[in-house]
């Protein structure tokens, strides 16, 4: 039997809460990507060729599945938040029970 | 740095060079002067110091090695890589599995949070179980793996770091032993030994030995860790000493070792650069096999309705 009501708004939260969790991993996905990015070789001295070249290929590999996974993280967290969103406009009482948890979760967590 | 080592090595070539100036004059005057000496026959060129230097090439030799590149360049390369993988670390007991003694931070709290709890606890339905079996309950295995492939890459980074920090070493080394042999012409001492630092130096990390102990969702950790072997076999003398034993005892022999010794030398940092490339595009290959199935997190399909359900 699926929640409604005060429950469902309890449901919600947790869904919302999920959905700040991928937020705020989405951000650390965004920043391993520019640390990645950031990760330059010295260029070639002379004679010498300073790093493999494949080096790069690696490197730039890694950013692009970091980044690609930072995507997914983002699309994942906005979905939860429409389901959330639309759970809680077909009952009022839901809403409001999700509403003031959210409330309290942004008050006492600092979100 | 660089300019310090670059002037350091040609101030020694320049100080070898003028040794064997020296030395080719005092061999030539001592033959003018029917002077027995063990050194060898001085032809005539030996009294013109220009002819000399450039016969011998001695500062040409070691041009190209003052312009070997700066290890210290390659710290904010492996700062930043760490950093990414300190980003991304979810669990406390999770070291790197490249290099144990690796020290880096945690993911923050919320990160921590979505892998190591079930977050959405009350929810149920084919949707919802989806999303919890095929986005987060591999969630924290993607993210280990993705640390682990960042971790490969700094250890490469430190590899080739190590191939030139040992390659600087190395042809200082064979500097000095050179002057050494030089100044003992005439006497027993001038074969010497030269032992080679690179490929020893760069055999633990550039064999990226990933074993069972990684983490790699407990799928292809023998593929990875195959990996590991075959750049320890590129590495011919990882595990043992490599050196070469050279004497000169005349002034061309002595050069002729030197020469030598850098033609060895630059042997090695190939070889070293080798078994990097190797390590490399293994791990390259085997990233891009295992995309799906072990590092890219799978899309979930979220829609709300009858499947994705509130209460358990």
């Amino acid at each position: 039997m699926p929640d409604h009501g005060d429950q469902l708004g309890v449901d919600l939260n947790e869904l919302y809460r999920t959905a700040h969790y991928l937020s705020a991993v989405h951000t650390d996905f965004e920043q391993a990507v520019r640390d990645v990015n950031d990760a330059q070789p010295p260029g070639d001295s002379g004679p010498w060729t300073a790093m493999v070249p494949i080096w790069d290929s690696l490197r730039s590999v890694i950013a692009g599945m970091l980044s690609g996974n930072a995507a997914t993280i983002e699309d994942t967290s906005l979905a939860l938040t429409v389901i959330a969103q639309r759970y809680a406009a077909t009952d009022q009482a839901a809403a409001t029970r999700f509403a003031s948890l959210m409330q309290s979760d942004q008050s006492e967590q600092g979100w | 740095m660089t300019v310090a080592f670059a002037d350091d090595l040609m101030q020694l070539a320049t100080k070898i060079e003028d040794t064997v100036v020296w030395m080719a004059r005092a061999q030539w005057q001592m033959q003018q002067n029917h002077t027995p000496s063990s050194s060898g026959y001085a032809p005539d060129f030996y009294m013109d110091s220009d002819l000399v230097r450039k016969y011998f090439g001695i500062t040409d030799a070691f041009r190209p090695w003052s312009l070997l590149p700066d290890p210290a360049a390659f710290q904010p390369v492996t700062d930043s890589l760490l950093q990414a993988m300190g980003m991304l670390r979810v669990d406390a007991e999770f070291g790197n599995p490249v290099d144990p003694s690796d020290q880096f931070g945690m993911a923050r709290q919320e990160f921590q949070a979505l892998v190591n709890t079930d977050p959405i606890n009350n929810w149920s339905g084919a949707t919802a179980d989806g999303f919890r079996t095929k986005f987060l309950d591999h969630f924290k295995a993607n993210t280990e793996n993705e640390v682990i492939m960042i971790a490969v890459l700094k250890a490469a980074a430190e590899a080739q770091r190590a191939v030139w920090f040992n390659a600087r070493n190395d042809v200082t080394t064979i500097g000095q032993k050179t002057l050494a042999a030089l100044q003992n012409d005439g006497c027993d001492q001038s074969s010497w030994v030269m032992a080679f630092s690179i490929l020893a130096g760069i055999a633990s990390i550039a064999a990226v030995p990933l074993t069972g102990g990684a983490s790699l969702a407990g799928l292809s950790v023998t593929a990875i860790g195959a990996v590991g072997s075959i750049a320890t076999n590129a590495i011919p003398y990882a595990n043992g000493t490599d050196s070469m034993s050279y004497s000169g005892s005349s002034l061309q022999g002595a050069i002729t070792a030197m020469k030598s010794a850098m033609a060895g030398l630059q042997q090695r940092v190939e070889s070293g650069q080798v078994a990097i490339d190797l390590s490399l595009t293994a791990n390259l290959v085997f990233l891009e096999t295992e995309m799906g199935s072990l590092f890219q997190m799978a899309k979930p399909t979220l829609a709300s309705g009858p499947d994705f359900t509130p209460g358990r």
